[in-house]
Formats: structure tokens, C-alpha cells, sequence
């Protein structure tokens, strides 16, 4: 399967976006390499030398041709939209809802400024401790920074794709800490090596028998005794054995964050598995990271935001936990009040490339994602040629949309045409971010961001002749007698269409065009 | 505790770069969604449910059918109290976790000799061992099925999470109809001031292994809810 | 009434005959037809790849084409949509904006021109075949375009409608993403090819000849055997 060949190149060290996660050494036997540095932080330029538009058709080509796995992947898809279909029946008017739900999200975002200072005001009369973090390895350090202040020596995380966008999990594993992935998805593409195909459902590619395989090679008979079989439930159990000795004995809790609710100064987390429950209530230490663009103005919002965020992502009204967080553990001064919970709660407030997004205001509203993966789940090119080929962090629409500007329009506009424009991303979006047309937008910062000579000639020569109805009557004429006369030419390199030719045929060739037919008299 | 003015990291910058960013006004071609929400509309494009006894059973019923909770429906206290003793025979369960409250502390102090009640000094270590975990709740929602939970009135964090078979048992009075209605109530409530509040809808599950449905991931494989009808 | 077709280049060029099956069902359907004769492109191509000047430098001469039109109607649902949708923003900001919306209020695209300007959906026609819909994308998601075809097909006598579960699902054209991304288009292709062929039907019709030629390419070549068929091709059929 080509998988193999994806997964192998798909490493941390891999392109300025790669990312890795790893497992604490004691549960994974080889050893880590350095992490690459996003560009931002070396001047904004490329530390690779990887042509970002060539690797992705190359594997583009190699996903689409795995007829298998495409099969798989949209079979799976399917079944989401069925599943999404039915429980959207219940609303009340479900693009009512989707109305709504923009509407809040973009209350939040045109007043980012007031909302975040309302929820850093809450948040630290609750308690928490407010951190803010300009790039990837600002947050690292202040994380460390956190972790050495208590003599922290482990971290069990939740699913947080803040913390994937800047390797947290490396720098932490660098610096000599213990770091243990508790999602079941993201432990399976830890162990692999492998970056997530789908930033909700992260090991969505694989089947059981592969899912075996890196837990019988990947986990040490010191951390656990071999798992009993391929099926679901053993493999989901095995996971679950080793990770509730982590919960109890990891000194930090890392999670990352849904929304941001500035009227409460919380922090709200939405999860199926329950990891993020014991990640956030057990150790002694939570840090949450989480991105700017997060804030949600009002705790009741959660009940739209909440049911959007389960119905759009999996079609469930809601996700299997819904917790919102309003500080550590609470305790009145003779140290009477709630049982357990963590001592210290911190929230470290992510830029990372968002304060450019929203410098742009024609794709601003890409910051109202809720990160659900619907656009994902209903995009044919993902379903085609895989999570993996994208070379980001998030992959589908979204990731084409904000890719770009956050981490730069020449290294990475190049996927804002890989689509067709369908437009499915735009219809299904559940906060209606106008995905396919930002694709456009990008395009025409890409025309200016990296200028193609040969492309630009082309399309001035292009509107020449389309001024002209005597240019395009001529060279369309032209075109179709050329193309009769070059038949030899037909399926080789010299041939200008060879790749439509290659796959398709052609229509054959009529005997005039619709405008000599309606000079003629327009009689058939 | 580590004080704010320590770690806080970029405030500045971040916070300049947010107000040179918001000083162009938005293009008027990017599709708003609105420009400000009604909030009053939440209630009426969700899924709908009365707030009668009848309607929101019927929810419940159907949502706990979805999301494989056991829901026992039962007419008094004494039923209740039976019911859980069935459970735990069920089980042959031998340690079981619960907080005190007038609706738990009767019911799990009945099988005394296995009980940890997180109340008194909280071990994990300990918790982790039990079958059974048998708290109440803050509020049961109809519309979701969901479960609400607190860290102040309903056994802290873990209890609700930790064991693998989490009881919950409430009375009809505590479930609402919908999601806003949940919120009010809370924001009225002394539990407002809880460090956490939880919804949780079924048995913890995961579809991480080929989208085939497994519960018990982390939390609990589970969830029963016993739930006394009005008196 | 009085219409100026608008034909898309390709139609113009590669398939003529459903340029005349348009007009064949218009003045059918009681309208006069202009054809201004010097039209070339709507300038999507170079929009879609990111050209503006280029676009606008193509759309001032379409601009200058309709500007004594009342209705402009096309065959064709991303052409119409180029019009409709995107040449107000093309042009926003720019000495032609006014004209532009003018423009972009008064273009139709086929179907939803004869359904919800004329109110027709009866064209007398009789194709007695079976056949399953393409929805094209930008009629679709752009000009909501989806009601409108079947309830023409609907009144077609002898016709034998069926709904491929892949309908709405994108052909995998996308213009310039055919030239630049031929495996993805392939694999698209594939996908709705697949599903056509699992009704069983002999035609796929759809609003748009330009996904058409593109899944004709395909099923030509690797199967399944279905022709396709634009909407006004049938609509014109007695």
C-alpha cells in the first residue's frame, strides 16, 4: 500500500509544518529526532529544500491510485454523513443553527481584543494562572518553564492541535520530560510515527491489523503484557490499561481547548474517549493551550456551539464529554470544598500565525472554525488522495484556507488549487466560513506571492485573444485543424493534452461551431 | 502558585499584533453569518422538547437508546434502592465509589463493607480499583440525554469518570428539557461556582479503530442512570 | 421575450449541438433569441487561477456584449455563475462595478431561467429512455441550481428518471483543476463514473457540458457505457 511510502516520508523532520508527537522513552524504543524549526522563527525562510507543489502531486498520484483505500476512506465518510443527516433532522432548523452559530463566533472574533482581556480578567479571579504565547516556541518554553518551577517530571496530554502545530510534544521530550499521548487515535499514530491523516479522527486510515502491529512492535513488555488480539475492543482495552496508570501518576496535565469563554473566564473541552476528563482532573498540574481564535463570547452559547460542534464533526447532538473548566481545584481557606481536582491551572493563549489570518480581511472569518473536520469529511479531493498529502497540520479545506496565510502564501498557496471549487466545504461548514471561495482569494495571493512567468505570459495571451472574437474564432479554428494534423504527436511528450488524453478521451470533432451555424441562417 | 506577571509570556506583542490586525475593516464579500446573534433563536433551532414530564422521557428514552445508557425509570425510592442493589449483584462488583448525598449515601452505604467514599481524603490509587462509581447529578438534559456533573456537588472530578460503571442517580425534578435550560439553571445555582461542570452523553466510546464503535475507551464502558418518577 | 444567449466557448467549439438544442427549446418556450455573435469567454479560466486583471480585461468585452440585454441566459451553470457570482466582485471597486451587477442581476442560468423567470416546466418533449442527473457544482452550490432540472425532466414523456447516489458529488473537472491535478480529476472521475454506472442508466444528463466532456472522457475509456446528454439536448427531443 502506498501508505508505507507516505508514512515513511511523513516524519518530524519533514518540510517547515511537519510535526511530530512522541511517547515517553520508556514506551518507545527508538529514539526521537531533532525537531525541524517552523520557518517563522529562522527569518522566514525554508529550512528545507522539499518543493512543496511537486511532493504533493507526486503523492497525490500515488493516493489516487490506491482504488482500496480510497474506498475505505469514503465508505467511512459516508457513514458520517448518514449518521450526520439523521441527527440533524432534530433541529429545529438546522441552517437556522448554522446562522447562529456564525453569527456568535463572529461576535467573538470582531471583538477578539475586548474578549480575550474579559476572559484573562474571569480567568485569573478564578484562579488561573493566563499566559499568552506569540509562536510555537514561546509556548514550549513557558511550558517548561511551568513543568521546572514544580520539579514536573511527566505529561499526559489530550488531543490538542495547538500543541501539534508547534511540537510541543518534542521540545518537551528534549528538554528530559516524559510525554504520554492519552487519545487513543493520536497514541496509535504516535507509536507509527505518523502525523495525523484527519485532525478529528487522526488514525481514520488504518485497519487493525496495522493498529496491532505498533502496539506488538512499538510497546514495551515492561508497559504492558502483549495485546490479545486484532479485534477493536482488545486493542481499544490495551490503550486504556496502560493509560490509567499514566493518568494517576503524570504530574502534568496538557489539554488543549474548544472554546474559550470570556464572560466566565473557562475553558470548555469536548471529547468522545474521556482522557480529557482524566487528563484535566487528576494530575496535580492542567495547562491548557489554546488558539486565539477560540473564544466563545458566552458560557450559554456553549449549547449551540456544542451540539454544532458534535452534529457537524460525527453526527452526534453531542460528543460523549462536554466539560467546562473554571479553574483548579476550588477550596475555602480551612481547605474544605471539592475533593479532588488540580492545585494549579494554566491557560496559555496561542498566536502562532492566527494574528495574520486575521489581518486579512477577506479571509478573517476563517478564524470562526470550531475545528469539527466537517469540510474534511465532505470534500472529494480529501476522500481521494488522503490526509497525509496535504504536508500540514490541518489538512482539507480548511487546512488550504489557513495554511497559506498562517505559515506562508508561497510555501503553501500551491493547495488552494488543488480543488475543484465544488464548493461542498462552504455548504457544509456549521459556523458558514466561505471556504471555497477563500480558495480564490488565495489563488490571487499566490499569483503575487510566487509569480509564474510562463503562467502569466499565458494568461495575457489568453485575455488577448479573448478581446478579440476574430483571435478566438481563428484559434479555435486553428486549434482543432492542429490538433487533426498533430495525430501522430497524440499520448507523447510532445503532446499538449497528453494528460487528459492519457485518462480520457475526447470529444469528437464537430463539423462547425454554434456561431458559424446561427451565421448560416442558425437551420440545422 | 505561580503569579501572573511571571509567566506572561507576549502578552504585549500578541495584543498589538490583534490591534494593528483589527484596525481594517472586514471585506464586505466574506460571508458574515450575521453580525450579531440572536441568542434568544438557540432555543428554537435546536432539537425541541416540552418542558412536561411526558416530553421529556420520551427524549430521554430515545437518546439513552442512541447513546447505549441504561435508563432505569423507577416509581419511588425504595425502588430505586433495589435497583441498585440489583446492579451491583449484577456485577459481583466488590468495591464501589460514591460521595455522600441524601440520594447516594442510603444506597451505597447498603454494601457498606466495599465502599470508598471520596468525601474522606481523596486516594486515587484507591478509586481506580473500584467496579462501581454511584454519584448523583446536577441535572439530566432531556433533549441530549446528557448527564450534568459537577466537581462541587456531585463527588468531585474523577469519581464521575474514573470507574468503570458510573451510576447516576437522580429525580425528576433535576432533568430539563434542552441545553439553555441547563445553562440557566446553573448559572442560578450555588454549583455555579464549581471548577468544573461536565455533560456527559453515554458511555465513554471511541471510533479511532476503522469507525467501529467501542465503548469503555477511558471512561467508563457504563453509564446507568436511575431515575425516580415525579412523586 | 427577449434573450441573449450567452454560449460558452467549448459549447461554441466542441459541442454546437447544445447551443442549438438551447435555442431550439427557448423559442419554444416563446422567447426571441439574440446572439450577439462577437462573444468569446466569460473569463473564468484566468479567475480561477487566480487572474484578476486578465479576468476583468475578458469581462469588460462580455460587459460590453450584453449591455442592451434584458435576460442573458446560458446552458450553462458555471459560465452563468461566473457572471452572476463572481463578476460583481471581479469588478467591485473598479469603473465598471455598476455595469457588472446590471449584468450579473439579469443573467440566468438555463433551467432556473424557464422554471422560475417563465414558469415553464412543460417543453412538450419525449425521451423515452432511462436516465440519472449530474448536478453540476456551480449551478448547485453557486446558483442553487437542483429543483429546477428535475422538475423539467419530470414532465418529459416516456422518460425514466433515476437518482444516482453520487449526484451531488463533484465530477472532478473543475477547469483549470483537470490540466493542473489530473489524478485527482481521474479519481473523481471515477467515483461518479462508478456511480452512474450502478443505476444502470443509459444517460447522464446534467446543466453542464464542460463536466459532461469530462465524464464521457472517462467512461469512454475505462467504462461504464452511458452517454451523456445535456439538459436542453433532452428538453429539445420529440
Amino acid at each position: 500500500m502506498y501508505r508505507g511510502h507516505l508514512a515513511r516520508g511523513w516524519r518530524r523532520s519533514r518540510g517547515p509544518d511537519a510535526h511530530g508527537t512522541t511517547m515517553s522513552r520508556s514506551t518507545y524504543e527508538q529514539p526521537s529526532t531533532p525537531p525541524t524549526d517552523p520557518p517563522e522563527t529562522h527569518n522566514g525562510r525554508l529550512t528545507t529544500t522539499r518543493i512543496p507543489l511537486k511532493q504533493f502531486k507526486e503523492d497525490a498520484e500515488l493516493a489516487a491510485a490506491d482504488d482500496p483505500q480510497r474506498l475505505f476512506v469514503r465508505t467511512a465518510m459516508r457513514n458520517v454523513a448518514n449518521t450526520r443527516a439523521k441527527t440533524e433532522a432534530m433541529f429545529g432548523s438546522i441552517q437556522s443553527a448554522r446562522d447562529v452559530a456564525a453569527a456568535i463566533k463572529w461576535e467573538g472574533l470582531q471583538n477578539i481584543e475586548a474578549m480575550l482581556l474579559q476572559f484573562e480578567e474571569n480567568a485569573t479571579k478564578n484562579g488561573i494562572n493566563v499566559h499568552w504565547a506569540a509562536d510555537g516556541p514561546s509556548v514550549c518554553n513557558q511550558v517548561i518553564e511551568i513543568m521546572r518551577q514544580n520539579n514536573a517530571r511527566s505529561v499526559i496530554k489530550s488531543k490538542s492541535m495547538a500543541t501539534e502545530e508547534v511540537h510541543l510534544n518534542h521540545a518537551l521530550l528534549d528538554a528530559g520530560f516524559e510525554v504520554v499521548e492519552s487519545d487513543l487515535g493520536e497514541y496509535i499514530i504516535q507509536l507509527r510515527d505518523e502525523a495525523p491523516y484527519h485532525f478529528v479522527f487522526p488514525s481514520m486510515h488504518l485497519k487493525r491489523g496495522e493498529i496491532k502491529d505498533a502496539f506488538d512492535h512499538k510497546v514495551s513488555r515492561e508497559e504492558s503484557a502483549p495485546v490479545a488480539s486484532d479485534d477493536p475492543e482488545a486493542l481499544t482495552m490495551f490503550a486504556r490499561n496502560i493509560m490509567r496508570q499514566k493518568y494517576l501518576s503524570a504530574d502534568v496535565g496538557i489539554s488543549g481547548g474548544n472554546f474559550i469563554i470570556a464572560d466566565s473566564g473557562a475553558i470548555a473541552i469536548t471529547e468522545n474517549e474521556g482522557n480529557a476528563r482524566l487528563t484535566c482532573g487528576v494530575p496535580k498540574i492542567h495547562i491548557v493551550v489554546v488558539g486565539i481564535e477560540k473564544i466563545a463570547p458566552k458560557l450559554e452559547d456553549l449549547a449551540l456551539l456544542q451540539t454544532m460542534l458534535g452534529t457537524a464533526g460525527a453526527g452526534q447532538l453531542l460528543t460523549g464529554y462536554n466539560t467546562v473548566y473554571f479553574g483548579p481545584r476550588r477550596r475555602n481557606e480551612n481547605g474544605e470544598g471539592e475533593v479532588d481536582g488540580p492545585e494549579q491551572m494554566h491557560v496559555i493563549l496561542l498566536d502562532n500565525g492566527r494574528t495574520k489570518l486575521l489581518a486579512d480581511p477577506a479571509l478573517r472569518d476563517a478564524l470562526r472554525c470550531i475545528r469539527c473536520g466537517a469540510c474534511l469529511n465532505v470534500c472529494p479531493i480529501f476522500s481521494n488522495v488522503g490526509g497525509h498529502t496535504y504536508g500540514t497540520t490541518y489538512q482539507g479545506p480548511i487546512g488550504a484556507v489557513i495554511s497559506p496565510p498562517m505559515r506562508g502564501t508561497a510555501q503553501y498557496g500551491h493547495l488552494a488549487y488543488a480543488s475543484s471549487l465544488c464548493g461542498a466545504c462552504t455548504e457544509t461548514c456549521p459556523v458558514k466560513i466561505d471556504l471555497h471561495h477563500h480558495l480564490l482569494r488565495i489563488r490571487q495571493q499566490y499569483t503575487v506571492a510566487k509569480p509564474q512567468a510562463a503562467e502569466k505570459s499565458a494568461m495575457n495571451w489568453f485575455a488577448r485573444t479573448m478581446r478579440h472574437p476574430l483571435l478566438y474564432r481563428a484559434g479555435a479554428r486553428v486549434a482543432l485543424t492542429f490538433d487533426g494534423l498533430l495525430r501522430p504527436l497524440h499520448g507523447t511528450r510532445l503532446d499538449a493534452i497528453s494528460a487528459w488524453r492519457k485518462r480520457r478521451s475526447l470529444p469528437g470533432k464537430p463539423t462547425q461551431s454554434f456561431t458559424s451555424w446561427w451565421q448560416s441562417g442558425g437551420k440545422q | 502558585m505561580i503569579s501572573p506577571g511571571k509567566i506572561s509570556g507576549d502578552r504585549d506583542m500578541v495584543l498589538g499584533r490583534i490591534r494593528s490586525a483589527m484596525a481594517t475593516p472586514t471585506d464586505p464579500h466574506v460571508i458574515h453569518g450575521g453580525m450579531s446573534p440572536d441568542r434568544s433563536h438557540i432555543v428554537d433551532v435546536l432539537p425541541p422538547v416540552a418542558d412536561t414530564w411526558e416530553a421529556k422521557l420520551a427524549a430521554l428514552t430515545e437518546r439513552s437508546a442512541n447513546l447505549k445508557t441504561n435508563l432505569i425509570v423507577v416509581p419511588d425510592r425504595g425502588a430505586m434502592a433495589s435497583t441498585v442493589r440489583d446492579l451491583i449483584d449484577a456485577e459481583v462488583a466488590t468495591k464501589i465509589a460514591y460521595h455522600r448525598h441524601p440520594l447516594v449515601t442510603p444506597n451505597a452505604e447498603t454494601v457498606c463493607e466495599s465502599c470508598y467514599c471520596v468525601d474522606d481524603g481523596f486516594d486515587k490509587a484507591k478509586l481506580e480499583q473500584c467496579q462501581i462509581g454511584i454519584s448523583t447529578c446536577f441535572a439530566i438534559v432531556a433533549q441530549t440525554g446528557s448527564v450534568a456533573v459537577t466537581a462541587q456537588s456531585t463527588g468531585g472530578r474523577a469519581l464521575t469518570v474514573l470507574p468503570p460503571h458510573h451510576i447516576v442517580l437522580a429525580t425528576a425534578d433535576q432533568v430539563v428539557p434542552h441545553l439553555p435550560a441547563l445553562w440557566a439553571k446553573f448559572a442560578a445555582s450555588p454549583d455555579r461556582a464549581s471548577s468544573m461542570i461536565s455533560l456527559i452523553s453515554g458511555p465513554s466510546r471511541t471510533g479511532d479503530i476503522e469507525r467501529i464503535l467501542v465503548l469503555g475507551a477511558h471512561g467508563p464502558k457504563k453509564l446507568t442512570i436511575v431515575l425516580e418518577q415525579p412523586q | 421575450m427577449k434573450v441573449h444567449l450567452f454560449i460558452p466557448c467549448f459549447i461554441d467549439t466542441l459541442m454546437p449541438d447544445v447551443g442549438i438544442a438551447t435555442v431550439e427549446v427557448l423559442r419554444r418556450a416563446g422567447c426571441e433569441i439574440i446572439y450577439p455573435t462577437g462573444q468569446t469567454c466569460c473569463g473564468q479560466p484566468a479567475f480561477n487561477s487566480g487572474y484578476t486583471e486578465q479576468t476583468r480585461s475578458i469581462g469588460r468585452h462580455m460587459l460590453d456584449l450584453f449591455k442592451d440585454a434584458e435576460a442573458v441566459v446560458s446552458p450553462s451553470g458555471s459560465c452563468s455563475a461566473m457572471v452572476k457570482v463572481f463578476y460583481p466582485q471581479v469588478f467591485a471597486g473598479t469603473p465598471d462595478e455598476a455595469r457588472a451587477n446590471h449584468l450579473s442581476e439579469i443573467t440566468w442560468e438555463f433551467s432556473d431561467f424557464l422554471v422560475n423567470k417563465l414558469g415553464v416546466t412543460d417543453l412538450g418533449a419525449r425521451f423515452p429512455h432511462k436516465v440519472t442527473i449530474h448536478d453540476g457544482c456551480h449551478g448547485l452550490r453557486e446558483l442553487g441550481v437542483r429543483d429546477q432540472p428535475r422538475q423539467l425532466l419530470e414532465k418529459v414523456k416516456d422518460i425514466e428518471l433515476i437518482e444516482m447516489d453520487e449526484a451531488r458529488t463533484c465530477c472532478g473537472f473543475g477547469g483549470t483543476f483537470a490540466v493542473k491535478f489530473p489524478a485527482i480529476s481521474n479519481a473523481m472521475g471515477q467515483v461518479k463514473c462508478e456511480s452512474a454506472g450502478r443505476t444502470k442508466a443509459e444517460y447522464v444528463v446534467s446543466g453542464d457540458s464542460s463536466c459532461l466532456m469530462h465524464v464521457q472522457g472517462y467512461a469512454d475509456k475505462n467504462g461504464p457505457a452511458v452517454k451523456t446528454i445535456h439538459l436542453a439536448q433532452i428538453l429539445a427531443s420529440q
